[in-house]
């Protein structure tokens, strides 16, 4: 188990190395020069050599390497230019409303395609069966910002249920910070009203960015169950007469479960990456619409910035799923 | 004897893209209460269809019941209901599989699969005579040690994967035992396992079946280790029952054609045979089976009468019946 | 009867042929079942015809190279203008069917890009296995470890916006699926008998590798394929959306979307339309390969 944890552990830091490696081949060895892209097209020579040199990009690449490597670690991920803070600070700003939405977001897709795959698994070739595959189909074929724009004119503005955009009303000051996520911490300081704003205003774009990702659990489990509700094991089981019920939720569900977990972990990252477009149409004040911002204005720090800490968080999470796997999968847990 | 199972001109049919494989095609067999059957016959002759039709384990579609009946004690078992099942699979009719290596669930404990079968029967008794927790574990080792598992209450907390094949073998017969059945269905119980071991696994049955008085049927292409069980052998061909007689009957007055070929493809231990005979051709296409006897077009002493008229399985005496116009 | 097992060699080809034509004769009847792939085959063919005759096809070509009609400014759809019109007065309905082209394209040329560069790589990967599949397959890892369109938004942003930056940056981040499928099933398939066989009998390697093994991946390769160009559509269009992409005045459908959002919700049809012709072309891909897959590749569901 020891070695289990720390293989893994081993392979999560190696992951991160790579991944630090691949943003900075993206800034240093892209075709055009950073230094004149970062001063805008306006700048005059003097500028961008200005730049060049306070940037350090006049070093040779393995010292730039080094430089950009020890600054991460140091927790120094560059300014934005845009608002010339610092993009980690502006990062620990915007991060916790996207992780907020992202939550609720993979809740809504394990809790609705969880239960979903597994009844379309049973009742195979019923009408719940075909109406979940075209649902599930078309969940990933959806345009993310498409289907946000839709479910804002509909809801909020033709039937006015739910408001357009934004994480409050703009006149609702936050909660008292503890967690930073409105739903949590507006419960925790007993604001009701606050909670129910709130949890008005994450409806949709969770809904918007759960869709994909439902609709692949509800995939994976359902294609996992069949397989597992043919084999061996199951039919041993239905021959000892073990109740129905029984054997679908524990004899069937367990095994199936190892593979939709692995899915949930990439599901996971995908979401992260689509926050980039439901932040956009929604104006969900997380790291996508940052990242967004940024990228208009070819501020490319932030934007870096960005996609190193979704990169960093799928990461971990998929070293989370891993370790899970090892306590579900007893093959792997006793070797 | 009063017959425990009775199977009457059973007909069932696979429907694929193909068309319908004619996979039985009207067996009669039945069993008394304590008798140890045997059913012999090639890879695809049906006997694995016949024997999950008693368990009514047959996904329908693809599998069509055309004709017959199953009755077992007082249920028919063709029109079981889900509650009638539950009654009758693990407490009643019991079942051990081919290949121990997949027939438990990986990722449950020995324990929980064992006790998760014995409280599956505490269902069907009245209140009072139920387990509860202790006494469903209790029962477990119990029935573990009965099958001559070391260690049985360790075993419980292992995993399957941490058990030899002989041993999981041995933990599918206790979980099948568990509930007393009255008859066990054995399909190709060791042919998944090494020769030793087959030995051993062979002999455990054996010994089970005389203590606990069980019902048998035991299902292999290997005529030794149906012969070290049990008392009566019924060949199967193609899905026809060709000919079913008491075992030493059988082995020494064979009156098909084909188990007379089954016995000469048998190695002879002492030697005294120098050439293993093989049967010419090879199990006909069930979509389109033979007209008439379906063994015919591999038969030595085929004539027109079998390809044209279906032989009946009659009786020459007593305890010998045979499906064949020659015989 | 017997003449039937024991009958002459089979003459003719369509007797020599019979397993084949069988095989095909199923997957066309196994296709054909299913509604929701024949609904996925008449969704591609639709936008691949569209794609091919689109400017013949646009009841105003001219409205796509941009013309401007201040006076037909966003109109609601009507007979002459199905899908409304835009804040130039170009009728919608002939810039989304023009869009197809482009859509297509990009589609297939990211797809092509990364199958050329991930089909081999997977394919030495797995043969070579050892050292070098550790390495490659590492390499692969960490590009999966950055979700597509967030490591995509990164390049565009340090190669700038555009449409050819954003098919570039796609295509980048595109090809590890392509060596991890591929890898697998070349592993898969080297431990095959008939491949071991080939190999004792003194088969060079690439003879293994074009008769043996890259024939084996042509299923799995062509699901793959026909979901990605849907994915692939659906990415570009994201970033057009977001303003990464295609400029607007080109009719690509995710830039049309991004303008049309400054018009919600009093003029609708603006980004109802060129969202609906994504849904159902990415919508149209993913149903084709998946039943593709229900029938040449059963065994891998759900991935």
């Amino acid at each position: 188990m020891v070695l289990f944890v720390g293989k893994r552990l081993l392979l999560f830091g190696f992951m991160l190395l790579g991944l630090l490696t691949i943003m900075f081949l993206i800034t240093n060895v892209a075709p055009g020069d950073p230094a004149k892209l970062m001063a805008g097209q306006n700048a005059t020579q003097d500028m961008v050599e200005t730049i060049r040199r306070e940037y350090g990009l006049d070093k040779s690449l393995p010292e730039q390497y080094a430089v950009y490597i020890g600054g991460v670690l140091r927790g120094d991920l560059g300014r934005s230019i845009v608002s010339t803070k610092p993009v980690v600070e502006e990062l620990l700003r915007y991060f916790p409303a996207t992780f907020e939405l992202v939550l609720v977001a993979m809740g809504l897709g394990i809790l609705i395609g969880v239960p979903f795959g597994m009844l379309s698994a049973v009742y195979r070739d019923s009408w719940i069966d075909h109406a979940t595959r075209i649902f599930s189909v078309s969940g990933v074929a959806l345009p993310a910002f498409w289907f946000g724009l839709l479910l804002q004119l509909y809801f909020a503005v033709h039937l006015e249920w739910l408001p357009v955009s934004g994480r409050l009303e703009l006149i609702t000051p936050p909660p008292e910070p503890v967690s930073r996520l409105y739903l949590i911490d507006s419960l925790l300081r007993g604001e009701f009203d606050t909670f129910r704003e709130a949890f008005q205003h994450i409806i949709l774009p969770a809904l918007v960015l759960s869709f994909p990702c439902l609709a692949s659990i509800l995939r994976v489990n359902r294609a996992e169950m069949l397989e597992v509700l043919q084999s061996d094991y199951i039919v041993a089981a239905r021959a000892n007469g073990i109740p129905a019920f029984r054997i679908i939720t524990v004899y069937a569900l367990k095994n199936a479960m190892l593979p939709t977990l692995a899915i949930i972990g990439l599901r996971f990252g995908w979401m992260l990456g689509s926050t980039v477009l439901v932040e956009t149409v929604f104006d969900w004040p997380g790291i996508g619409l940052y990242a967004v911002q940024s990228a208009l204005y070819s501020d490319f720090k932030p934007v870096l910035g960005v996609t190193l800490l979704i990169g960093f968080c799928f990461i971990f999470i998929n070293f989370l799923i891993d370790l899970a796997y090892g306590w579900l999968d007893p093959r792997l847990r006793t070797q | 004897m009063s017959s425990l199972l009775d199977i009457r001109d059973y007909r069932l049919d696979f429907d694929t893209f193909d068309g319908a494989y004619k996979v039985l095609d009207g067996i009669d067999l039945s069993l008394a209460e304590g008798e140890t059957l045997g059913v012999v016959g090639e890879t695809g002759c049906g006997k694995s269809v016949l024997a999950k039709s008693i368990m009514g384990l047959l996904p329908s579609p693809p599998a069509r019941v055309l004709s017959g009946s199953i009755m077992f004690e007082a249920h028919d078992l063709l029109n079981a209901t889900a509650a009638d099942w539950r009654a009758i699979r693990g407490q009643r009719i019991a079942m051990i599989f081919q290949d121990p290596m997949t027939f438990l669930n990986p990722v449950l404990t020995i324990g929980q699969q064992v006790c998760d079968v014995i409280a599956a029967q505490q269902g069907s008794k009245p209140k009072a005579a139920r387990l509860d927790r202790a006494a469903i574990r209790a029962h477990a080792t119990r029935i573990l040690e009965l099958v001559r598992l070391p260690d049985a209450a360790e075993l419980l907390n292992r995993y399957p994967h941490q058990l030899s094949g002989g041993m999981r073998q041995r933990v599918l017969i206790a979980m099948a035992l568990s509930g007393s059945p009255r008859l066990l269905i054995a399909d190709e119980p060791t042919t998944a396992l090494d020769v030793t071991i087959q030995a051993q696994v062979l002999a455990l049955i054996d010994d089970l079946v005389q203590r606990l008085k069980l019902a048998v049927i035991m299902i292999s292409h290997d005529l030794g280790a149906v012969a070290a069980v049990c008392r009566r052998i019924a060949v199967m061909y193609a899905g026809t029952v060709v000919e079913d007689a008491p075992t030493a009957e059988l082995l020494a007055h064979p009156r098909h054609p084909y188990t007379r070929g089954l016995l000469a493809a048998l190695p002879d231990i002492d030697g005294d045979q120098a050439t293993l005979v093989g049967i010419a051709g090879s199990i006909p296409n069930l979509l389109t089976p033979p007209q008439g006897c379906r063994f015919h077009p591999r038969c030595p002493l085929a004539d027109g009468r079998c390809s044209n008229e279906k032989p009946l399985l009659r009786r020459l005496s007593e305890i010998h019946r045979v499906a064949c116009h020659h015989a | 009867m017997a003449s039937d097992i024991t009958s002459a060699a089979p003459t003719g080809w369509r007797a020599r042929h019979a397993g084949t034509i069988r095989q095909w004769r199923l997957y066309a009847h196994l296709f054909r079942r299913s509604f929701s792939s024949m609904l996925g085959l008449f969704l591609v063919v639709l936008f691949l015809v569209l794609a091919a005759a689109g400017p013949a096809l646009a009841p105003y070509p001219e409205d796509t190279m941009g013309a401007v009609h201040l006076d037909n400014r966003l109109k609601p759809p009507s007979l002459a203008h199905p899908f409304g019109t835009d804040e130039m007065g170009n009728d919608i309905l002939s810039r989304v069917i023009v869009g197809t082209r482009t859509s297509l394209w990009i589609g297939l040329i990211i797809t092509g890009v990364a199958a050329l560069i991930g089909v081999p790589l997977g394919i030495f990967a797995g043969y070579m296995g050892g050292r070098i599949r550790e390495v490659i397959m590492r390499i692969t890892d960490v590009f999966l470890s950055v979700p597509g369109l967030a490591l995509a938004l990164a390049i565009v942003a340090s190669l700038g916006p555009g449409i050819t930056n954003c098919v570039i940056a796609l295509s980048l981040v595109w090809w590890p699926g392509y060596v991890r499928l591929i890898d697998s099933k070349t592993l898969a398939l080297k431990e095959e008998l008939y491949i071991e066989a080939a190999r004792a009998i003194g088969a060079r390697t690439p003879r293994i590798l074009f008769h043996h093994i890259l024939p084996n991946c042509v299923s799995p390769l062509i699901v793959k394929a026909s979901m990605d160009m849907g994915m692939a559509i659906l990415s570009a269009a994201s970033l057009g959306f977001i303003g990464l992409g295609a400029k607007p005045p080109s009719p690509e459908w995710g830039a049309m979307i991004s303008v049309a959002r400054s018009y919600m919700p009093d003029w609708w049809w603006y980004a109802l339309f060129p969202g609906l012709a994504i849904y159902l072309t990415v919508l149209g891909f993913n149903l084709f390969g998946d039943g593709l897959r229900d029938i040449l590749d059963p065994k891998s569901r759900g991935r």
